[in-house]
């Protein structure tokens, strides 16, 4: 129970360097998201109509995403080794389920039938969510 | 493979939080290593050889026969 609990409160970070350095990137991530959801609504809704100003949005929503992979790059480099093994594995994992779930959902709409309303969100969210319990998963096993 | 860490930790009274802070790891990575859990590194095997005065072989044991 402890085992999981540890797992569940990512307690590999206690580092006070990695702490700080996931908050970071964990921050940047979810500016990356707003931003994202403001542009695809601002785009989608019509409530931006100007070009040069969807160009902003669409480039302001493109740095952020870099950021986001340069700040997360920089978490995994400087992370304690088990932390960053535990990552990575958990980041593969989460590649190969993502990978394969949006090319059997790609087939499946070539087909034409639809499980799934979009290829990109279903591998998207699988993505999200088995990075997610990978890293507690793989986090219980090194306790 | 195996290893003597807990031992050598436990021949100079640190806790694994001690061991931590001197070979700049998480309590989790040395309490991962003692378990066998988690090999470590070449460059953190060697700190732990220089940190206990010891060669890297006469710490950890490789499990392959031969």
């Amino acid at each position: 129970m402890n085992k999981w609990k540890q797992a569940l409160g990512n307690s590999c970070y206690e580092n006070k360097r990695d702490k700080r350095n996931r908050n970071l990137a964990i921050g940047v991530y979810l500016l990356w998201i707003a931003a994202f959801v403001v542009s695809h609504l601002s785009i989608k809704k019509g409530w931006i109509l100007d070009p040069w100003a969807i160009w902003a949005l669409v480039l302001g929503t493109l740095g952020l995403g870099i950021a986001m992979f340069q700040t997360y790059r920089r978490f995994l480099i400087h992370a304690d080794e088990l932390t960053r093994k535990i990552e990575l594995e958990s980041l593969a994992f989460a590649f190969g389920v993502g990978l394969l779930l949006g090319v059997t959902a790609w087939l499946l709409e070539t087909a034409g039938i639809e499980i799934f309303k979009s290829s990109f969100i279903i591998t998207i969210t699988a993505m999200l969510l088995t990075y997610s319990i990978s890293l507690v998963i793989n986090s219980w096993r090194m306790q | 493979m195996r290893n003597r860490l807990k031992v050598l930790r436990a021949e100079h009274n640190w806790t694994q939080a001690d061991l931590a802070q001197r070979l700049d790891v998480s309590r989790q990575t040395v309490n991962a290593i003692e378990k066998g859990k988690f090999d470590p590194s070449l460059p953190l095997a060697f700190r732990v050889a220089r940190l206990f005065n010891l060669k890297i072989e006469e710490i950890f044991f490789d499990d392959e026969p031969g």
